[in-house]
């Protein structure tokens, strides 16, 4: 199968997400702008399932201050992405690579779930660092660029702007287990 | 002495200006005590990111940001909880109150609060 750079590219960052290999991926690139909702709110929710597993396990306080963050700001921009679709009378369109993220995050939460104490920190940090890279990545690089409506567009941008706030977070939390 | 009708409405109206100068608030002008400073939060920053005041002054933060966000001071002496969308709140400077601060949800959104010379 002869693979495109940009594909390439893209397929990096799903198998960063799922730190699996992916063969045949189709082209993120190509959703249209209900299916790229549809990938964000399903990425900003799977991110508040794990902020939420994260309070149920973590007593680390750096830990759990990045999850309540989490779920607060995950859940604020789902809200501004739903109420803005409410406006354009638009409804997000399910896809391949929210199929692939949900399956994915099934599988880490089933593995974290099994983690107690400083190895579940460990895992959860790391996890959030490689999944705000990459989500980011594919927002900055694949989305945003393709969106065509301007004002899903702008509140993508702005999104991107908090999500690249809990990277840096992310980074930060999980220097402070080392 | 007689003040006819047009020197008297003339004089009322001129101590009514000078009533209206005396009662209307300062906002933002750097002169005086009991001015308010204005921050607006948005796009993960405070803005202004430093600000000078006085003691009686206040200091009002309004969040025009996407997300909730927090003005807590580094010594915890002061914090505001949970800021929401398009709500705000404020502090009353000081000599207590004179630090800097971030936000507790995004630690690297941080502000500087120091006092005129």
């Amino acid at each position: 199968m002869k693979v495109k750079s940009k594909l390439l590219q893209v397929s990096f960052a799903v198998v960063l997400i799922s730190g699996c290999a992916i063969a045949g991926t189709q082209n993120p690139a190509e959703l249209n702008d209900l299916e790229i909702a549809h990938v964000a709110y399903t990425a900003d929710n799977i991110d508040i399932r794990y902020a939420h597993l994260a309070l149920a396990i973590s007593n680390n306080p750096a830990v759990r201050e990045f999850a309540e963050t989490m779920v607060r700001d995950h859940t604020a921009v789902n809200q501004q992405a739903l109420a803005l679709l409410y406006k354009l009378k638009a409804s997000p369109v399910d896809n391949f690579l929210s199929q692939q993220l949900t399956v994915q995050s099934e599988q880490l939460v089933n593995e974290m779930k099994q983690l107690s104490g400083a190895e579940f920190d460990a895992r959860y940090a790391n996890n959030e660092l490689a999944y705000h890279k990459a989500v980011n990545g594919l927002v900055e690089n694949s989305f945003i660029p393709n969106i065509e409506n301007m004002q899903v567009k702008a509140l993508f941008e702005k999104g991107l702007t908090i999500f690249k706030a809990h990277e840096r977070h992310a980074e930060t939390m999980t220097s402070s287990l080392k | 002495m007689f003040i006819n009708r047009q020197q008297l409405i003339a004089t009322i109206l001129t101590l009514v200006g000078l009533v209206a100068i005396l009662l209307i608030p300062n906002h933002g002008v750097a002169e005086g005590v009991g001015q308010t400073h204005i921050i607006e939060i948005r796009d993960l920053n405070f803005f202004p990111a430093e600000i000078k005041v006085n003691p009686g002054d206040t200091v009002r933060w309004v969040n025009k940001d996407f997300v909730p966000h927090t003005a807590t001071a580094n010594n915890r002496n002061w914090d505001s909880r949970l800021i929401g969308i398009n709500n705000q709140w404020e502090l009353v400077i000081n000599g207590d109150t004179i630090e800097d601060y971030y936000c507790i949800y995004h630690p690297n959104m941080k502000g500087v609060i120091s006092l005129n010379k």
